[in-house]
């Protein structure tokens, strides 16, 4: 009881809640564009978090997220554009929905439903978490140098398209993280002479980069002849969504907890859980048939999935400091920046934070409802914002931003080296949410991995002696086996990167 | 861009290549052969594997140029807009320590935002109001030392 007190007492602050406010806001507004994902929506509050307490910028995150992640049904809903991927699954529901004067409905089922399913993850997370952590307080670096192996693994398994491809992105981000002074010994390492650069690559340019100035390259062209849309009125919000809510109660159940289940799985993040969901639904509906015909079944499913999956990111994050998805891997870098290891320890050293943190997440879900409402309110005049104002002052934001965590301008140019090598990337087909997870685990991945090979004085079966580190091995040898066979079967059938699925999208959380 | 998988494949060979070659110097743990090297040498080995496979792959599958531009406009019409990304960003970091901030933001968030909309009013309303929210929020209450250029003398003078 007086942990819950100490980490009311973390929460219940005016700066945090207005913060916390302001975040929302912000996520809302991101969320909300189409093409600005709520990942990029993390990337650009982080150099402002940087100023803040651990409670207050996770705080902002959380919330920022969940808000975005929402916000994203909203242009799904008016302008069949579904505003960040996650909401892609179910955009064609909602749009034949609105086109059928049930905008108000369509809108009000997302809204409730993704609050509903965000609170559905916290609660889950809240009472797996601690439970987790004491399990693997017994972790040494042999399974933590594994449990890093097959976090990294899946982001480059669930990142459709080509393996290869994924795992290269997943070299080049553990590539990037070498760079700097060596943890074992102190050597500088492809510094090449920079003073700057022996400090390592910093995670917040590179993310910046990767998550907002690739996507200015790719959408600063299309700003100069895109006519700003003119959105629909939305009418009555929450007419007859009660009694849709209670008439798929066990749906939007099912897929609040399967999409915290599947959001906690390593790599894959809100989209892929919105995809699951809304196919799940479908085939274990009384009335397939109406999917796809504006039907709030599938919307139900995929809208509580999507806000359930943040929450669930959050259970391997925080546990074994192993980041779910890319937002989580932004998370762990501002905690590790606030000189806080997200691990086991956590718990036990921190724990009033740790439950702050999930009370943000609760509160964060609550506040969804209000300000949800609002933003569907003001949706129509947020979209006429023409996108050749809104990407000029996102680049001023991302300059400042990279510049002002270290006020140095080498950050800069990181910034825009990732960002370019990022654009080009995705233009080829490699995804770069392996990057970014390699660039945050990279240190861990390394650092176990030097630790459990000078105990095991170079005898590789030692990484296999201790019983849960042969599992998560054994894991990490089945991922990447099956990664092999996919590549095997794909050549001998001779077919080239077409996967069935949803559309492939780089950005696991956005 | 679309670049042949053979090229980004030998791109990245260079790549792993140089890392190998950078890392020859390295010294390892006493009494053991690890040290700074061994995991960049890892790396780079699953690189140059990874290298070799995309080049296998574009060569087989070579039938169109090696680099294309790819994109739902033409190159002409795409470069401006794209290239003033590396060169407001560039523009920044080199003007910003001269003439300061408070000048150059306005004129970087001025110049796109003109071309863009083709309304140079708005732009100039969307410069200035900008410029002064970033300057206040980062420079007055984040504390980031945002330079002043030549008005640190009008300013502190």
């Amino acid at each position: 009881m007086s942990e819950f007190l100490a980490a009311l007492d973390l929460v219940l602050r005016v700066d945090v809640i207005v913060t916390v406010v302001c975040a929302a806001l912000f996520g809302l507004f991101i969320g909300a564009i189409p093409g600005l994902t709520a990942t990029m929506a993390t990337a650009l509050l982080v150099p402002v978090t940087f100023f803040m307490d651990a409670v207050t910028a996770i705080g902002a995150i959380v919330t920022a997220t969940a808000m975005a992640i929402f916000a994203g049904d909203i242009p799904g809903a008016l302008l069949r554009i579904p505003g960040t991927p996650a909401s892609a699954a179910y955009t064609e529901e909602a749009y034949r929905m609105g086109s059928r004067g049930e905008l108000g409905k369509a809108l009000g089922v997302n809204l409730l439903c993704s609050a509903l399913g965000g609170m559905v993850g916290v609660l889950i997370l809240a009472f797996f978490a601690s439970k987790l952590a004491r399990f693997s307080l017994q972790f040494s670096s042999y399974e933590y140098f594994w449990l890093a192996v097959v976090g990294l693994s899946s982001a480059v398994l669930v990142s459709r398209g080509n393996p290869v491809k994924g795992g290269v992105s997943l070299l080049l981000g553990l590539l990037l993280s070498t760079v700097g002074i060596d943890a074992v010994m102190g050597y500088p390492r492809f510094t090449f002479g920079s003073v700057g650069l022996s400090g390592g690559i910093s995670i917040l340019p590179t993310l910046i980069g990767v998550f907002a100035i690739a996507e200015l390259l790719r959408k600063m062209p299309e700003a100069r002849n895109a006519p700003p849309p003119r959105p629909p009125a939305v009418g009555r919000l929450f007419a007859g969504v009660l009694p849709e809510l209670w008439r798929y109660k066990l749906t939007a159940a099912a897929s609040s907890v399967g999409g915290t289940l599947i959001g906690a799985l390593p790599g894959a993040g809100a989209d892929i859980a919105a995809w699951i969901s809304y196919a799940v639904s479908k085939r274990f509906s009384r009335t397939p048939e109406k999917f796809g015909t504006g039907h709030p079944e599938g919307i139900v499913a995929a809208s509580s999935a999507n806000n359930a999956a943040i929450s669930g990111a959050y259970v391997p994050a925080l546990v074994f400091g192993i980041p779910g998805d890319t937002i989580t891997a932004i998370i762990i870098g501002v905690l590790l920046m606030k000189g806080i290891t997200p691990g086991p320890m956590v718990f036990v050293t921190d724990s009033a934070m740790v439950n702050a943190i999930f009370m943000v997440f609760f509160f964060a879900n609550v506040l969804l409802i209000p300000l949800g409402f609002l933003a569907i309110r003001g949706a129509r005049y947020l979209l006429r914002v023409p996108s050749g104002v809104l990407y000029p002052l996102i680049l001023m934001f991302c300059i400042v931003g990279a510049y002002a965590t270290n006020n140095a301008t080498l950050d800069i140019w990181i910034m825009l080296a990732v960002g370019v090598l990022a654009y080009v990337m995705e233009e080829n087909d490699f995804p770069v949410a392996p990057l970014i997870l390699a660039v945050v685990l990279g240190p861990v991945v390394e650092e176990n991995f030097m630790k459990s090979i000078i105990k095991a004085d170079g005898e590789l079966l030692m990484f296999f002696e201790r019983p849960m580190a042969a599992v998560l091995g054994g894991i990490a040898i089945a991922v990447w086996g099956g990664m092999s066979l996919r590549g095997l079967w794909r050549a001998v059938r001779g077919t080239g990167d077409a996967v069935p699925g949803p559309p492939a999208s780089d950005d696991v959380s956005g | 861009m679309r670049v042949n998988d053979a090229v980004s494949g030998a791109l990245l060979a260079v790549l792993g290549l140089g890392v190998l070659y950078q890392v020859q110097g390295y010294p390892s743990l006493p009494r053991q052969p690890y040290g700074p090297a061994t995991f960049p040498t890892i790396i780079a080995v699953m690189l140059l594997c990874a290298a070799a496979t995309l080049i296998v792959r574009g060569l087989r599958a070579r039938g169109g140029p090696w680099i294309a531009w790819r994109g739902t406009m033409s190159l002409p019409q795409a470069a401006l807009p794209m290239a003033y990304v590396p060169a407001g960003i560039a523009a920044y970091v080199w003007l910003t320590p001269v003439l300061g901030f408070p000048i150059v933001a306005p004129v970087l968030i001025f110049a796109p935002v003109a071309y863009l909309n083709r309304r140079p009013v708005v732009a100039v309303a969307v410069a200035a109001v900008a410029s002064a929210i970033i300057w206040f929020a980062f420079s007055r209450m984040l504390m980031v030392p945002l330079p002043l250029g030549i008005l640190e003398s009008v300013v502190y003078g």
